[in-house]
């Protein structure tokens, strides 16, 4: 436990050290913030258009829809604002700069994890909270304290299992060794199809949307949970120890690929 | 139980071959083709409590590949390492807690905040209670000298400066082994010189082992107390400089500096077991060995020759030996 | 001539020494579609005809827009911003070629083989998976070839002038992503114009985005006929010269900024 308050007070003077930083680059940040913004406000705007066509998708309205698209900018929000320092990961290995890392009494995978912070993501997750409390206001929701509880719970699991998804496919740059990070983007961009209801997808990439890269755990699931629907509402329940899963998955991994690792240069 | 123990110690890497080129570059895409190289091979040493080793070799010998695997950066292809009963890379976080280590390319100082503020961090890090803390940092800045720059951030240090501080960081925790990789690399004589006497400070003080990879021979003169040479992958000297230099060597060399320019010096000497040789119109080396003939014989000689105006006696360098190792005149038992 | 020529070369081995990188650039632009697929497919159960478009020609567009989108890769652009922010550019700025060019050409380079293996799999699927049709008509496809061309060029000056931003900013990944929301969404990637609310239809059509995808997308499935082809081309090239020369202007301010600054 010890480790964990000190990894916590660490992370918050290291946060702190970046703001600092940060606060320098005023210019950059508001750019950023127009660009997160407009990245966003398009997406609702594709939804929009698609549903002034047609009413529902596979059975489901609009606001489901953005609520769905809410979770999964949330999640990215997180990333983005928290845990920046995973897509740095790459970097690390392949200048040797994680040595310093590895030479700490700290958890190596928390130091990675703790390394960067970007304000941006703190306005996804504002902007997805918005649209999943519009949303939620928009639906007949059966709310009770059970609920509300488990909704807090489906935010902080789904952040956990996004967060562990983006560092289990970072690592791969242990084994690829050039320090591109292009597999963790190709499973950044899969989170495109978390944003749609997992019905319209066939079988087999559905499978791999529960099992292999759980995408569906992040949005779909307790979507179907919070809003009652259907008889597969109750594997929304499951979500948390999917998140434990893939906390352990994602620790092998990388215990694997330290033992890969060549720390390159001099 | 020795303090370091490594056994059999063994690295190997696999590199791709590619060939250049386009076409090169294709077939390496469709059928990829890897070589296995071997960085060490069966090393094996002890190291006691307060012992200061240095750990020398050509590059590429193998010489930071084996510190990485002692500080448990590398997981070894094969072998044992046991540092204060831990395996570095399994029990990674107590191993870590009991090192110090700096690399001279690399900094473990964050970068852009003043080095006073890295060493806070540290102290949180390594959790160094508050009096040993202080009283460590009083007495670092005291022997190297960073006062003037402690509240600069990293990035305006210079390379000496830089090197103070990491090598004051290293040590903020006490730990009992200290490694060192190529800590002196572009420093000039006079940080140098602090360098060298905040380790043997420490090493006298606290007893900490000094385990230190360098090409400079002055740091391990100055500092080391025993020599490993690595020679492509694999150990092939251990023993003490004293060893190496007085042993082992016996060869010595008297420079004089005289005023004869004829023969005289030569002719008095010419039935001794030595060489002369005549550097100069005034310059004379004279070589022997100490095995079979002692330096004052040959100066009782010189002295009753007129005109000397000065001599000194060389030993044989640290940078000769090795050299000797290298090409392999010089046979170790 | 010639040192273009290696240059390319070069750009190519790189991109074919990671090899895994490259495959994971190709699937990343490919997942993205094969999402619009299924919702398209969706739509399509409950509606014969969306806006003027069958299942069959919103296949078509699908598939051709994707193969639009990745005449430039992920890792060009992105090399693009990176060379700029770590100022690289002041190496290329000492050696005895044109910058713009020697990007062009390293972009060509780096997406060679990206787009070869977009097109074959776009092929390979649109025709045995997804029962696509393609046009018969010879002239269609020579017109939809030359604005091929034109949409690589566009995508090009255009991912090279956000990348200039680079020089402001120092975020290579945001501007990159920037780059391609826009893109997306004006170029009719994400959307065919058809189904735009008719202010953005207008704004759509007066932005050089439409060149990327819409134009030659138009043009296979046949939404463009005769004298509009050729008015669709002019528009392509006409952006194209406009936005070489806007480029232009950026640079000069972009190298003002160096020397000022120092880099």
């Amino acid at each position: 436990m010890t480790t964990i308050n000190k990894f916590i007070s660490l992370y918050i003077k290291l946060m702190i050290q970046q703001l600092k930083c940060m606060m320098a680059y005023k210019m950059d940040f508001l750019i950023m913030l127009a660009f997160t913004f407009f990245t966003q406000i398009s997406g609702l705007f594709f939804i929009y258009l698609i549903f002034s066509k047609i009413p529902y998708i596979d059975g489901w309205n609009m606001w489901e829809v953005i609520f769905m698209y809410g979770m999964i900018y949330f999640t990215e929000g997180v990333i983005n604002f928290l845990f920046e320092g995973t897509w740095l990961l790459g970097q690390y290995i392949h200048s040797g700069n994680l040595d310093r890392y590895i030479l700490r009494p700290l958890p190596i995978g928390m130091q990675v994890l703790a390394t960067k912070i970007n304000l941006d993501g703190f306005g996804k997750i504002l902007i997805s909270a918005c649209m999943m409390a519009k949303a939620l206001s928009m639906l007949e929701v059966n709310w009770n304290l059970a609920k509300v509880g488990m909704f807090i719970l489906f935010i902080l699991s789904a952040s956990i299992i996004r967060v562990c998804l983006n560092l289990s496919a970072n690592c791969t740059c242990f084994w690829l060794k050039s320090g591109n990070t292009s597999f963790a983007h190709l499973i950044h961009t899969f989170s495109e199809f978390g944003k749609y209801p997992l019905t319209i997808f066939q079988t087999g990439i559905q499978f791999v949307l529960i099992f292999i890269i759980p995408y569906a755990f992040i949005s779909f699931f307790p979507t179907l949970y919070i809003l009652d629907r259907g008889e597969y509402a109750v594997i929304g329940l499951l979500t948390p120890v999917v998140a434990l899963i893939t906390i352990c998955i994602t620790f092998v991994i990388f215990k694997l690929g330290l033992r890969v690792y060549d720390s390159p240069g001099n | 139980m020795s303090l370091i123990e490594v056994q059999a110690l063994s690295k190997s890497y696999r590199n791709t071959i590619k060939e250049p080129g386009v076409k090169g570059a294709f077939k390496h895409l469709i059928h990829p083709k890897y070589e296995d190289k071997v960085a060490v091979s069966h090393v094996s040493f002890t190291v006691e409590r307060g012992e200061k080793v240095a750990y020398i070799g050509s590059n590429g010998a193998g010489k930071s590949t084996t510190i990485k695997m002692l500080t448990g950066i590398l997981l070894p292809t094969s072998g044992k390492i046991s540092v204060n009963g831990l395996d570095p890379h399994k029990n990674r976080i107590e191993n870590t807690k009991n090192i110090g280590v700096v690399f001279g390319q690399r900094t473990q100082l964050w970068w852009d905040i003043p080095i006073i503020e890295s060493f806070k961090l540290l102290k949180d890090i390594y959790e160094i209670p508050g009096p040993m803390y202080k009283k460590n940092l009083e007495i670092f800045c005291d022997i190297l000298g960073m006062e003037q720059f402690i509240h600069q951030p990293a990035r305006k240090l210079s390379l000496g400066q830089r090197m103070r501080a990491d090598i004051a960081a290293s040590l903020l925790h006490n730990p009992p082994i200290l490694y060192l990789d190529e800590p002196t690399i572009g420093l000039d004589v006079a940080v140098k010189e602090k360098v060298h006497e905040f380790l043997n400070y420490i090493n006298k003080e606290k007893k900490t082992t000094i385990l230190l990879t360098s090409h400079d021979l002055a740091d391990i003169e100055k500092i080391c107390d025993r020599i490993i040479i690595i020679d492509q992958g694999t150990v092939i000297y251990d023993d003490t400089i004293q060893k190496i230099k007085g042993e082992l060597i016996s060869e010595r060399k008297i420079n004089a500096l005289i005023e004869d320019t004829g023969n005289v010096l030569e002719e008095k000497l010419k039935n001794l077991p030595v060489t002369v040789i005549r550097e100069d119109t005034n310059k004379v080396s004279i070589l022997f060995s100490q095995n079979e003939i002692a330096a004052v014989t040959i100066l009782e000689n010189m002295l009753q020759i007129t005109g000397i105006q000065d001599f000194s006696i060389e030993e044989p360098g640290l940078e000769q030996l090795i050299k000797k190792v290298y090409n392999g005149t010089f046979l170790i038992s | 001539m010639k040192k273009y020529i290696s240059l390319f070369k070069c750009a190519v081995q790189e991109t074919m020494i990671y090899r895994w990188n490259f495959f994971f650039g190709i699937l990343s632009k490919f997942a993205v579609t094969i999402v619009m697929f299924y919702i398209w497919r969706i739509m399509f159960k409950s509606n014969q005809i969306i806006a003027g478009y069958t299942w069959e020609s919103m296949k078509v567009y699908l598939f051709v827009s994707f193969l639009c989108t990745s005449t430039i890769s992920w890792n060009a652009e992105m090399s693009m911003s990176k060379k700029v922010i770590q100022g690289n550019i002041i190496a290329d700025l000492i050696k005895p070629v044109n910058l713009r060019t020697v990007t062009l050409v390293q972009a060509i380079g780096n997406s060679f083989f990206s787009n070869l293996c977009a097109i074959g799999i776009m092929f390979y699927c649109a025709i045995f998976i997804f029962k696509v049709s393609l046009p018969t008509d010879f002239q269609i496809w020579i017109s939809f070839l030359i604005s091929i061309g034109l949409s690589f060029l566009l995508n090009f000056i255009l991912s090279y002038i956000f990348s200039l931003f680079s020089f402001w900013t120092s975020n290579a990944y945001g501007i990159a992503t920037a780059r391609s929301t826009i893109s997306n969404f004006f170029s009719g990637a994400l959307v065919p114009f058809e189904l735009f609310p008719p202010l953005l239809a207008r704004i759509a059509f007066l932005l050089p985005f439409k060149g990327i995808v819409y134009i030659p997308t138009s043009i296979f499935i046949g939404t463009l006929s005769g004298s509009e082809i050729y008015h669709a081309l002019m528009g392509q090239t006409i952006w194209l010269m406009v936005l070489w020369g806007i480029s232009n202007l950026l640079w000069k301010q972009a190298v003002q900024q160096v020397t000022i600054n120092g880099g």
